[in-house]
């Protein structure tokens, strides 16, 4: 892994979307797929530990960086996601202004929108990460945590941590249960 | 520099830019959960018990803070900082609330990666990965909601959503190129349909 170019994978990934969790598929294309540099379970490891460590979400980056390339990927990764969202500095009084103009807004929304369809496959990638793969009961366990996850998470009224919490006890249960 | 608010002083002389560290440093490493504990700690910090900048100026930053690229808070932060005190005021507030948690979290990572080989882990893992995809989509469909316009346009955004996923997750498209084609597509859509009917010049200042 060569460390410029995966500092640029993280600023590219970082740049060109919005929110904590945005980066994902960018980040999912480039290193999973493009240079086969991650896998999908490591990402996942990432975003757990980044949901349960204090901070933004975003900060999964970190982890990621960390279980790709020690404590170099880690700052690398690190650098890589918190220069980005500072360009809103200089912009802040032109974004005073035109923030309520169409257009402007239109832009905005378009790329929310986009991100969102994006985040749908790396969701899924995550929930089974070995696709279809795995066995019945498996893909069983995995979609039936994967839904009570979504349930709970969207209407944003438990903690994610105790989400995670709870579903690591799950995961305990479904493993003594040779599931 | 001549937004409404940009004059407007702080109603506490500007802090030392130690206390300002430790006030980050306090916000970057107690809030877990996320953005709406970040959130929280900061209003309660530097807005209620510090001070340092006034709930109109705060809540401004904020609204700005959104059209920000990446992590929204780290955004906020430097905006928040600048408001306190100018340029040095943004390098303490970025560093000190990033660092902290930056490092709990490697050392968190780095934590798992020593016993992750153990039954009992392996355990906890299997159900919290699949929980994450769980919690990835969830966030997709707030992102969502939050985004797509009223009424009987709100099916043709959703459908722009499914093709976005499709394409992406079907035929392997370049995700910059959808979110390219996105930001194009969101701005041919923004004018015809007038999204601010209330106000035609919504670009005055006022």
């Amino acid at each position: 892994m060569d460390p410029l170019e995966f500092f640029l994978i993280f600023l590219k990934a970082t740049t060109f979307t919005f929110a904590g969790l945005g980066s994902l598929p960018l980040l999912q294309q480039d290193l999973v797929h493009i240079r086969g540099w991650a896998t999908d379970a490591q990402l996942a490891k990432a975003v757990a530990v980044g949901r349960l460590s204090p901070g933004p979400n975003g900060m999964y980056v970190v982890s990621l960086g960390y279980l790709l390339m020690g404590w170099w990927g880690a700052l690398l990764a690190t650098l890589g996601s918190v220069l980005p969202p500072l360009i809103i500095l200089p912009l802040a009084p032109v974004l005073r202004r035109t923030m309520h103009v169409p257009w402007v807004n239109g832009l905005m929304r378009g790329i929310a929108l986009g991100s969102t369809g994006l985040m749908l496959p790396v969701g899924l990638a995550l929930a089974l990460p070995e696709g279809f793969a795995l066995s019945n009961a498996r893909l069983a366990g995995n979609i039936g945590l994967a839904v009570l996850a979504f349930s709970v998470t969207r209407t944003g009224r438990m903690h994610p941590a105790l989400v995670l919490g709870g579903a690591g006890i799950l995961g305990v249960l479904l493993s003594f249960a040779g599931l | 520099m001549k937004g409404i608010d940009s004059i407007q002083p702080a109603q506490a002389s500007p802090p030392s830019m130690l206390a300002l560290a430790w006030a980050w440093v306090a916000i970057g490493s107690q809030s877990l959960g996320g953005g709406p504990a970040t959130l929280y700690l900061m209003r309660a910090l530097l807005v209620d018990r510090h001070k340092w900048i006034t709930p109109k100026s705060f809540l401004e930053c904020w609204v700005i803070s959104k059209a920000s690229p990446g992590m929204h808070l780290v955004a906020l932060s430097g905006l928040v900082g600048e408001r306190i005190a100018g340029l040095r005021g943004i390098a303490v507030s970025v560093s000190t609330m990033v660092l902290p948690a930056a490092l709990i979290t490697v050392l968190f990572t780095a934590g798992l990666v020593e016993i992750e080989q153990q039954p009992l882990v392996q355990g906890i893992m299997r159900g919290i990965v699949p929980a994450t995809g769980g919690i990835a989509l969830a966030m997709a469909v707030y992102f969502g909601q939050t985004s797509v316009r009223k009424g009987r346009l709100a099916v043709a955004d959703w459908l722009f959503v499914a093709v976005a996923a499709l394409l992406v997750g079907v035929a392997n498209a370049s995700v910059l190129l959808i979110l390219a084609a996105s930001a194009v597509l969101g701005v041919i859509i923004a004018r015809p349909t007038a999204e601010f009917p209330k106000a035609p010049s919504s670009a005055v200042q006022e």
